[in-house]
C-alpha cells in the first residue's frame, strides 16, 4: 500500500500536468490499466435521490468518456452500466440484482458475457453533490479468475482511489470545458442564483427579456437540467458559476 | 489534537446552540492570548458586493462579546481577505504579504507593526459551498518579537480549538440559525434535483398548495428573493441533504 500511495501522487501530478482532456483521460487510462482495468466509463448522473425514476422522468445521464483508448467519445453503454448509474450504489458486475427485470435479450447477453468471463468489473461512486453524482465503471476482464476473488476488494479500493483523483481533477479543470456554457449563460445563471428575476437580469445586462429566456433555455439544455432550479443548482455545485 | 481542544469539545457538547456556544469558544481561547476574533465566510462576490448579515458569522472585539455585524468590519485587511479567498493562511507579521500592497497600505501596515498591532494570524478553515470560511485571530497582548517567537507553539493549541468550533458551527449552529424544517429541506433538495413543484407534491403525497407553502416559508427563512435564490443559498450553505 505505501508503494501504491506514492504512485498515486505521481498519477495526480501527471493528471494536473495534462494539456487537454484527451491527454488527461489517457493518463487516467494508463493508471487504471496498471491495476488491470482495460476499459472504463466515467459518467455523471442526476442525483441518487431520484434513483431508478431518473430515466422515467426523462432525466439524462451523460457519459463523459467511454473506452479510454478512444478518448472522450460519447457512446450509450450496455444495460448494466445504465442500471448502475440509476441505482447509484457501489457494486460489482456479477451482482445479479442488476438484471432483476431485464428483457430476455439482455439476459442472454449477460449469460454470454458470463460464459466468456467478461462480466467482471467494478462500479464505484466518486462524488455526490446535490443534483449530481459521478461514477466510474471499471472493466476488469483481464484479471485472472483465480486472482479476482483473492485480491478483488483490494483492487476495487485502489481503482476507487485513482477514480477519485481523476474526479477531483476533472471537476476543477475540465467540467467547465465539458458543459461549455457561454459567458452570457454563466452571467444569467449567476444572477438567478443571486436572487434576481429574469426581467431584472435583462435590465441589468442591457439585453431583451427574450434573450435572457433564450440563454436560460440553452443553459438548461447544456446542463441536461429539467427546470431552472435544477440548472442553477447544478451549475453552482459543479463550480461553473460564482455566487 | 491538543488537550484544550478536547476540553472545549466536551464543553460545547453540553451548551445549547447559539450565543452560549460562542461564549464558550471565546472563553477557551482568550486565556491563550487571543484578543480579537473575526470568523467569516468569503464568497466570490461577482454580483453580490454586499454580504448578507447572516452570511457574516460573527466578529468580536476584545472583551466586547459576540456582536453580529451587518457589514464588513474594517478589521480584516483586504489583502488578508484575498489570500484567504485563495485558501492561504496568513501570518500578519509576515513581510511577504506587503509585496503587492499600495504605498498607502504599506505605510499603514508599518505603522501598525511598530505599534504592535499586527500580531495575528488568519487561518482558512475550509469551504462552505462556494464560500471560503476563515478566521482571523488577533493577539495584541504580545510585542511583535514575542508573538513571532511564541506563535508556532501557540498555534498548535489554538488552531485545533478553532477547528472544533468550526465543526460544531457547521453541524449545529448554522442549520439552527436558518431553522429549515425537514419538509422544507426535502422540497428544496427535490427542486435542486430537477423536479417541478407538482412532481414533488406527487412524490411526497401532499397537495400542490402545501408544497407552495413550504417553498414560500423556506424563501422567507433564507431571505431569498426567488426560488432559484433559495435553492442556491441552501446549497451553498450546506443545509440540504443530498
Amino acid at each position: 500500500m505505501p508503494m501504491f500511495r506514492k504512485s498515486l501522487l505521481d498519477v495526480s501530478q501527471s493528471m494536473m500536468a495534462a494539456n487537454d482532456a484527451a491527454e488527461f483521460f489517457a493518463v487516467t487510462g494508463r493508471a487504471l490499466a496498471d491495476l488491470g482495468c482495460h476499459d472504463f466509463t466515467f459518467a455523471g448522473s442526476t442525483s441518487v435521490r431520484l434513483g431508478p425514476q431518473a430515466m422515467k422522468m426523462g432525466l439524462k445521464i451523460y457519459f463523459i468518456t467511454l473506452l479510454a483508448a478512444k478518448g472522450n467519445e460519447t457512446v450509450i453503454p450496455a444495460l448494466f452500466v445504465r442500471r448502475f448509474l440509476q441505482n447509484g450504489q457501489e457494486s460489482v458486475f456479477t451482482d445479479p440484482s442488476i438484471y432483476a427485470d431485464a428483457s430476455a435479450d439482455d439476459l442472454a447477453q449477460r449469460q454470454l458475457r458470463l460464459d466468456a468471463g467478461k462480466q467482471h468489473g467494478y462500479f464505484g461512486i466518486l462524488s455526490r453533490i446535490p443534483g449530481h453524482f459521478t461514477a466510474i465503471c471499471c472493466f476488469l476482464e483481464d484479471v485472472a479468475a483465480a486472482g479476482r476473488d483473492r485480491q478483488g476488494p483490494e483492487i476495487y479500493r485502489k481503482l476507487l482511489l485513482v477514480g477519485q483523483i481523476m474526479d477531483a481533477v476533472f471537476l476543477s479543470k475540465y467540467m467547465g470545458v465539458h458543459f461549455a456554457l457561454s459567458p452570457r449563460e454563466r452571467d444569467v445563471l449567476s444572477l438567478l442564483a443571486a436572487g434576481h428575476r429574469p426581467d431584472e437580469i435583462a435590465h441589468r445586462l442591457g439585453i431583451g427579456a427574450g434573450t435572457v429566456d433564450k440563454h436560460i433555455v440553452s443553459a438548461k439544455e447544456k446542463l441536461s437540467a429539467r427546470t431552472r432550479d435544477h440548472a442553477v443548482a447544478r451549475a453552482l455545485m459543479l463550480g461553473l458559476i460564482d455566487l | 489534537m491538543s488537550i484544550q481542544a478536547i476540553d472545549f469539545n466536551e464543553v460545547v457538547k453540553s451548551v445549547p446552540i447559539g450565543t452560549e456556544f460562542f461564549q464558550a469558544f471565546v472563553m477557551s481561547i482568550l486565556p491563550l492570548g487571543v484578543t480579537d476574533i473575526s470568523y467569516l465566510a468569503i464568497g466570490p462576490m461577482k454580483f453580490v458586493p454586499k454580504i448578507q448579515p447572516k452570511d457574516l458569522f460573527f466578529t468580536t472585539y476584545g472583551q466586547d462579546m459576540l456582536r453580529q455585524l451587518g457589514g464588513m468590519s474594517g478589521f480584516v485587511d483586504d489583502l488578508t481577505r484575498v489570500r484567504a479567498g485563495q485558501g492561504l493562511d496568513t501570518n500578519w507579521t509576515d513581510a511577504a504579504i506587503w509585496n503587492n500592497a499600495t504605498a498607502l497600505q504599506k505605510q499603514m501596515y508599518l505603522m501598525e507593526y511598530e505599534a504592535g498591532l499586527r500580531n495575528g494570524y488568519t487561518h482558512v478553515l475550509g469551504k462552505l459551498g462556494q464560500m471560503t470560511v476563515s478566521i482571523g485571530l488577533r493577539m495584541d497582548g504580545l510585542t511583535g518579537t514575542e508573538f513571532e517567537k511564541h506563535w508556532p507553539a501557540l498555534s498548535k493549541i489554538i488552531l485545533p480549538i478553532v477547528h472544533v468550533m468550526h465543526c460544531h458551527f457547521i453541524k449545529g449552529h448554522l442549520p439552527a440559525q436558518y431553522s429549515l424544517s425537514q419538509r422544507e429541506k426535502d422540497v428544496l433538495s427535490w427542486l435542486a434535483t430537477g423536479l417541478r413543484p407538482d412532481e414533488i407534491a406527487h412524490k411526497l403525497a401532499v397537495g400542490y398548495r402545501t408544497i407552495d407553502k413550504y417553498i414560500v416559508s423556506a424563501k422567507t427563512k433564507l431571505d431569498a428573493n426567488s426560488r432559484d435564490h433559495a435553492v442556491a443559498r441552501a446549497l451553498s450553505l450546506g443545509l440540504l441533504d443530498i
